[in-house]
């Protein structure tokens, strides 16, 4: 999904703890988000989106980098344009196949990712689409959430109905296109055939 | 069941069969008493129904209940199982099986009732053609102490190949099923509609060790709930987990197995439903029988709140979503419904369906089109009956090339194509296409067969030895699978579950000692099916797969002839 920039808008929400969730529908679906690509996926996680190595490690159990199961987040390059696609740990004897560097991994050789490190060029500005399955929601999607996210305003849209009375109560601050707004302000915007770009913050109370 | 005179119910000591439980028990009276050349339907055939070793005591996950016989399905040994309250009620009454043998007159329905008093055999022609769920209803207002029904729907009373074996669960719905290889026709053939359980007054099974058994079940509890598959994922999103991440693999078979990825998948995965079932007020976590601590199962509520259906399965959700081109989880929820109702496998009959569009009798896509199928076969018309007679019939009288069958049996939700291993699987168990033979995860805990490069294609017909041998170890503790993925990763959390065992019966079992349980219950099953005419031209996939790239990887099955004959030489 590409967005036009001349339709973009931006979207600060400051929400309660509790409103954080409504956002994680638009997770597993697929989001954009602009980053330095020519890394690996490990030094993206860790360092561009500060989540931490262990919880890399530990809550990030499954990978997929243009839909080809990754084995080693240190050694497989994120370049412009790609899909990246985050899970925990999966049932079921292909759950445990796709798992990185699983005892199993050999069941789906056909569709494993060759590592590509040895980058052409070095760390540049560049995009690439990130869907987060299941609980990576909860754990690492409140790192891409405040980091910016990319959406089509259809999809946000369907998040305000969904979620009316959790953001309603939820809503702590509003900012569009860098000014200051209310949820008022917000309900007045048309998203149709609008690109957002999304940043959600969670309240501390 | 007769044929010559009244039914008559009969309780023999376990001699030789003491100390199985769960497939072990199933396969083998089958493999020894079942003459392999017998007709599924006749006289000759049995259908054994059996809990596993520690089903009927508290030990956790010991839910599972076995059903065995000759499949009219595969005309091989099958055994499916199921989880619901049935094993455990059936273990409390103080039974190891029960074999039902024989042919009944013509035209006559029995129920068999089994409580502390025994059992005993009622002609009940009221219950013909009674749905499932009206019949444990009507059941339950006869009998109001009943804990556990095991039944048939239309689909067994009919004989259909897809038929199933209902076992009630927690909440007295029928929704749990011993579901693959048609074992409710088998059962449809013995006139036996249900069998309605009563463990009143009884009470649980103790153990011979009761101090160490309740300290390794603790363990063993710990170990569950501490995994994250087995204490996180499963328990909130259900095994339907699995379709973004298959989907994204470009493993998801989609539209009859022509495509591994469906473009709607985000509406029909784990995360939605999940997300569905709670809104609407149903559960996203529940236990399909009491004693199980990961709750992977779920409520799946109308849009008027009512109840539909319990959660459906990742199998289920992908038989009639995705591989129909279908993205309405109502509708799919309806269709899991129709089945339970009807007694129907949900992985046979969504092939089926998938099979008969491209046939061109309905439209990839068409929900409503896919629920009139199903009601075609609840309604037992021509056409329902050839639909209930599984994909390989289907495909046959409509002259459909890709039919996802081996052995007779529609393939689960899993390309082998871009998932080459579980293809191995699927080619080589006895029991035809199951995704469940290879599924237990523990092959690396188990030692069995040494050490294998997991990065390797060449270790995938090793690998899938490995997990089928410990896959029968597993169904025969009657131990619901899922407990695999935390014995995967916590080799503590499979000695707990070898104390049970031990402290239970007074054993000295082993790691070693399981691995050879598995390896005798697949060898009796291998026996078998080699008497009834198998060879191994019979464990292939169909020739498709070889032929036809899958997109997007656009790839196809790469395993030769030569090494699946590789996967029994032991």
């Amino acid at each position: 999904m590409a967005l036009k920039h001349s339709s973009l808008i931006e979207l600060r929400l400051t929400v309660g703890p509790q409103a954080v969730s409504c956002f994680y529908p638009l997770l597993s679906s697929g989001f954009m988000i602009r980053v330095q690509v020519g890394c690996s996926i490990h030094d993206l996680l860790r360092d561009q989106l500060g989540i931490d190595g262990k919880l890399v490690e530990t809550h990030i159990q499954t990978v997929f980098l243009n839909g080809k199961a990754v084995d080693d987040l240190h050694q497989s390059i994120i370049e412009d344009g790609c899909v990246l696609s985050l899970s925990g740990a999966l049932p079921g004897m292909v759950g445990a196949a796709f798992r990185k560097s699983g005892f199993y991994a050999g069941f789906r050789e056909a569709v494993s990712f060759r590592n590509n490190k040895a980058p052409v060029s070095g760390p540049r500005p560049g995009s690439l689409r990130v869907k987060l399955f299941n609980l990576t929601g909860p754990t690492i999607g409140p790192f891409f959430l405040r980091h910016g996210i990319e959406i089509a305003g259809t999809e946000l849209e369907e998040v305000f109905q969904t979620c009316a009375d959790t953001l309603s109560d939820g809503l702590r601050s509003v900012k569009i296109n860098g000014r200051e707004s209310t949820s008022k302000g917000l309900r007045a915007l048309d998203l149709k055939h609008r690109s957002i770009r999304l940043f959600v913050e969670a309240s501390m109370d | 069941m007769g044929p010559d005179k009244d039914p008559v119910c009969t309780e023999t000591p376990l001699g030789d069969y003491a100390g199985l439980g769960g497939r072990a028990m199933t396969s083998t009276i089958i493999s020894k008493e079942v003459p392999p050349m017998c007709h599924p339907l006749g006289a000759d055939n049995k259908l054994v129904i059996a809990p596993g070793l520690l089903s009927g005591t508290s030990a956790a996950m010991s839910g599972r209940i076995s059903v065995g016989c000759k499949s009219p399905l595969t005309g091989g040994i099958k055994e499916a199982n199921a989880g619901g309250q049935g094993s455990q009620v059936l273990a409390r009454l103080g039974y190891a099986a029960i074999i039902i043998e024989g042919k009944p007159k013509k035209d006559v329905l029995y129920k068999v009732v089994i409580d502390r008093n025994g059992a005993r055999i009622i002609e009940d022609n009221s219950l013909r053609m009674m749905g499932n769920y009206d019949l444990v209803e009507k059941i339950k207002q006869e009998y109001d102490t009943a804990t556990a029904c095991i039944s048939i729907g239309p689909a067994g009373e009919m004989k259909l190949a897809a038929a199933t074996v209902a076992i009630t669960d927690t909440d007295f719905h029928p929704a749990r099923h011993a579901g693959r290889g048609g074992v409710g026709a088998v059962m449809g053939a013995k006139g036996v509609k249900v069998i309605v359980l009563d463990d009143t007054g009884m009470k649980m099974r103790e153990p011979k060790d009761p101090e160490k058994f309740r300290a390794a079940n603790k363990k063993f509890v710990e170990g569950l709930k501490s995994h994250p598959v087995t204490g996180q994922a499963l328990p909130a999103y259900g095994t339907n987990v699995l379709t973004n991440i298959i989907n994204e693999a470009g493993a998801y078979p989609t539209k009859n197995f022509m495509w591994g990825r469906f473009d709607n998948c985000s509406r029909i995965s784990g995360e939605t439903e999940a997300e569905t079932e709670t809104r609407r007020g149903g559960k996203a976590t529940h236990g399909c029988h009491r004693g199980c601590v990961i709750q992977c199962s779920g409520i799946y509520m109308d849009k008027d709140g009512h109840y539909l259906s319990k959660q459906p399965e990742y199998e289920t959700v992908w038989a009639h979503g995705g591989n129909c081109g279908i993205d309405d989880l109502d509708a799919i929820a309806m269709l899991d419904r129709l089945d339970d109702d009807f007694g129907l496998d949900t992985i046979e009959m969504g092939a089926t369906i998938a099979v008969a569009m491209e046939a061109g009798i309905a439209e990839f896509g068409d929900a409503q089109a896919a629920i009139n199928l199903i009601k075609e076969v609840g309604k037992g018309t021509p056409l329902g009956r050839i639909l209930g007679s599984g994909a390989a019939v289907t495909g046959k009288v409509f002259g459909v090339e890709r039919v996802p069958v081996v052995k007779g049996q529609a393939l689960p939700a899993y390309d082998p194509r871009a998932v080459q291993g579980i293809g191995v699987t699927y080619a080589t168990s006895p029991m035809g296409a199951d995704h469940t033979s290879g599924y237990a995860v523990t092959a690396n805990i188990l030692g069995v067969g040494g050490k294998v490069d997991p990065l390797s294609s060449k270790g995938q017909v090793e690998l899938s030895r490995n997990l089928q041998i410990a896959t029968a170890a597993v169904d025969s503790t009657g131990m619901c699978l899922f407990i695999a993925f935390a014995v995967l990763d916590q080799p503590e959390t499979f000695q707990a579950l070898i104390d049970m065992i031990n402290s239970f019966y007074g054993m000295n079992l082993t790691a070693d000692g399981v691995a050879e349980l598995g390896k005798t219950v697949l060898k009796s099953e291998r026996d078998f099916n080699a008497r009834a005419g198998f060879t191994s031209k019979n464990d292939r996939l169909p020739e498709f797969y070889k032929k036809e790239v899958l997109p997007p990887h656009n790839v196809t099955f790469q395993v030769t002839d030569e090494e699946l004959d590789e996967v029994f030489n032991w």
